[in-house]
């Protein structure tokens, strides 16, 4: 059997929600994922198994045991290796006509444009803590004309914000700027996600601590993020629907059994959020000493 | 070797601290979760329970994985093509978590091994295809006897369906109002009749149910989804916590047309509304009857 027929009987079953003109149309589509972690691996295992066709993933690190809670690619057998290796090939395993470019290495000034070559859309990845290469990738994006879906795993919930070209950008929406204190900056973009929401109820934020970077992460809420971010993804590009970019954000919560959609006027500019900021900077011991 | 293989779990597991405690992990480990099906539905909830920490397991599946599987099932890829579902999900999960106990039953669940498959179990989930009715109808009216929670989510559309049967609350044929006396079709169309016809049928083709692909459409963003939402209800069952309702309520979220209902059919299938839909079901889709 050719590849091509492969592909097409892989994905048949998609038939009824997605024709076959899109189906061709999802395969030529290329998404760049930077992050082969909790969230990365699994945007791209969810986007090759609906058939998306070309990928360009990044990310320097191994995969480690205390990855296993989450990470699509963490196994017992994989532990040790390259993450964006093995997601490699996932990837092909699951749709072996795909074309996968590999950037065995962190986003930089020198490769981000090769990282954002040919790309259609972008999904965020990248760890909370990694403040400098998200701005970095972010702005080149937006300056390309490339749209950004991410997905943030937040307790039993998912809290999705889709940055387009043609609307807010992302520094405007978290309240980013040049020369900004590093934990400031992390502060802002962790308000952004997670300032608000059902979470709170019954997540302590207190041990938080943005310097060392290890927040509490469940996979199954990488993975609800990972089935809502796709659902963007395919109505994105298959221009099916309106997508509601930011300042519209949305969070679904596993735990609370609740759907909210937010729109933040002015972005982190915001009064009612500016306030929420400075009560979450008082809240959190790590960031209040300085 | 005992000891190594409990560190590596507390390692492994350790990045749900915060959200789960020491104790609480204790407590999902010693769970055991029998799952009926490792198809698009059952294979996506074993990997995320399995990730979640879940330490036992029973996994029933007669069948091999296909290439038309590969949409959306967790275990399809192209090199498992022809090997049994059960197993290879069974590897996976200990893949995943080496000192997991994996119970598997490599035929379709039914009265010969329905005993052997809720044995031990906590929880049960419902992995089964949408179609497989007496071994369903069987599965859960034991589950009740046995006072086991049965949860499901049905990939409908870009929508998942959640739902629980609890012991107290109402059974899968008052919900649908089905009998013994009932041919498979006239169960089916019941089925269809008494789910929400809510969002999805904006967007889905309905000739394609039950069609020349042998199935419904069905997308894994849809199961992945629901895998997800059910195995926070199973955390939550396991601790304690309150968690969705039982049957006749139940919820959707459709992400979509971004929606998130939480339904109750008020007397179940005998409400005049689904006997109406039943109507109208067999004149809309004339090719399922």
């Amino acid at each position: 059997m050719n590849l091509d027929d492969f592909y097409k009987r892989s994905f048949l079953r998609n038939r009824g929600l997605i024709s076959e003109t899109e189906q061709e149309k999802l395969r030529g589509i290329r998404v760049a994922i930077p992050g082969m972690g909790g969230m990365g691996g699994l945007h791209a295992a969810t986007l090759a198994r609906s058939g998306i066709g070309k990928f360009t993933i990044a990310d320097f690190d191994e995969f480690d045991v205390h990855n296993i809670n989450r990470q699509y690619g963490a196994m017992a057998s994989t532990v040790g290796q390259d993450k964006a290796l093995v997601m490699e090939s996932i990837i092909k395993d699951i749709n072996p006509s795909a074309d996968v470019k590999v950037i065995n290495a962190a986003i930089d000034d020198d490769n981000v444009d090769e990282f954002l070559a040919d790309v259609d859309v972008m999904i965020d990845a990248l760890e909370v803590f990694a403040m400098d290469a998200r701005r970095l990738i972010f702005r080149r994006a937006y300056e390309l004309g490339i749209p950004v879906i991410s997905v943030g795993p937040v307790g039993f919930s998912a809290v999705l914000f889709i940055i387009s070209p043609d609307g807010m950008d992302y520094d405007t929406f978290f309240g980013l700027e040049d020369g900004m204190d590093q934990k400031e900056m992390i502060l802002n973009f962790m308000a952004g996600i997670a300032g608000q929401g059902p979470h709170l109820n019954y997540m302590d934020v207190k041990g938080v601590d943005p310097t060392s970077g290890a927040a509490p992460s469940l996979g199954l809420a990488c993975q609800i993020g990972a089935a809502i971010a796709a659902t963007e993804l395919i109505s994105l590009v298959l221009n099916r629907r309106q997508a509601k970019f930011v300042p519209w954000f949305s969070q679904l919560d596993s735990y609370t059994g609740t759907y909210t959609q937010r729109y933040r006027w002015w972005g982190a500019k915001n009064p009612l959020h500016r306030l929420r900021m400075k009560i979450l900077k008082r809240m959190i011991p790590a960031l209040a000493d300085k | 070797m005992d000891s190594d293989v409990d560190d590596f779990y507390d390692r492994a597991f350790s990045r749900n601290r915060g959200l789960i405690n020491e104790h609480e992990q204790q407590k999902i480990k010693n769970t055991r979760v029998a799952i009926a099906g490792m198809g698009g539905m059952g294979g996506m909830h074993a990997a995320t329970l399995a990730r979640t920490g879940i330490g036992k397991f029973t996994i029933a599946d007669f069948d091999c994985f296909e290439i038309h599987n590969i949409n959306r099932q967790y275990g399809a890829t192209v090199s498992t093509i022809g090997q049994d579902k059960a197993q290879v999900m069974a590897a996976i999960i200990k893949d995943i978590n080496p000192s997991a106990e994996v119970t598997v039953i490599n035929a379709a669940i039914g009265p010969d091994n329905m005993d052997q498959f809720l044995s031990d179990a906590d929880v049960v989930i419902d992995g089964l295809d949408i179609f497989v009715l007496p071994a369903r109808r069987l599965m859960l009216k034991q589950a009740k006897i046995q006072g086991l929670p049965v949860f499901a989510a049905a990939p409908i559309g870009f929508s998942t369906m959640l739902s629980l049967y609890s012991p107290d609350g109402m059974d899968f044929d008052s919900f649908f109002d089905i009998d013994d006396s009932m041919s498979e079709k006239e169960m089916i169309v019941a089925m269809f009749a008494c789910i929400p016809w809510g969002p999805q049928f904006k967007y889905t083709d309905v000739d394609m149910l039950d069609s020349q692909t042998g199935g419904t459409p069905v997308v894994t963003t849809a199961t992945q989804l629901g895998a997800g939402m059910i195995a926070a209800e199973v955390v939550k069952y396991v601790l304690g916590i309150p968690g969705m309702k039982a049957m006749p309520r139940f919820m959707q979220f459709d992400p979509y047309v971004r929606q998130f209902k939480h339904h109750h059919n008020w007397f179940g299938g005998k409400n005049p509304l689904f006997k109406l839909k039943k109507r109208l079901v067999k004149k809309l889709m004339p090719h399922l009857v």
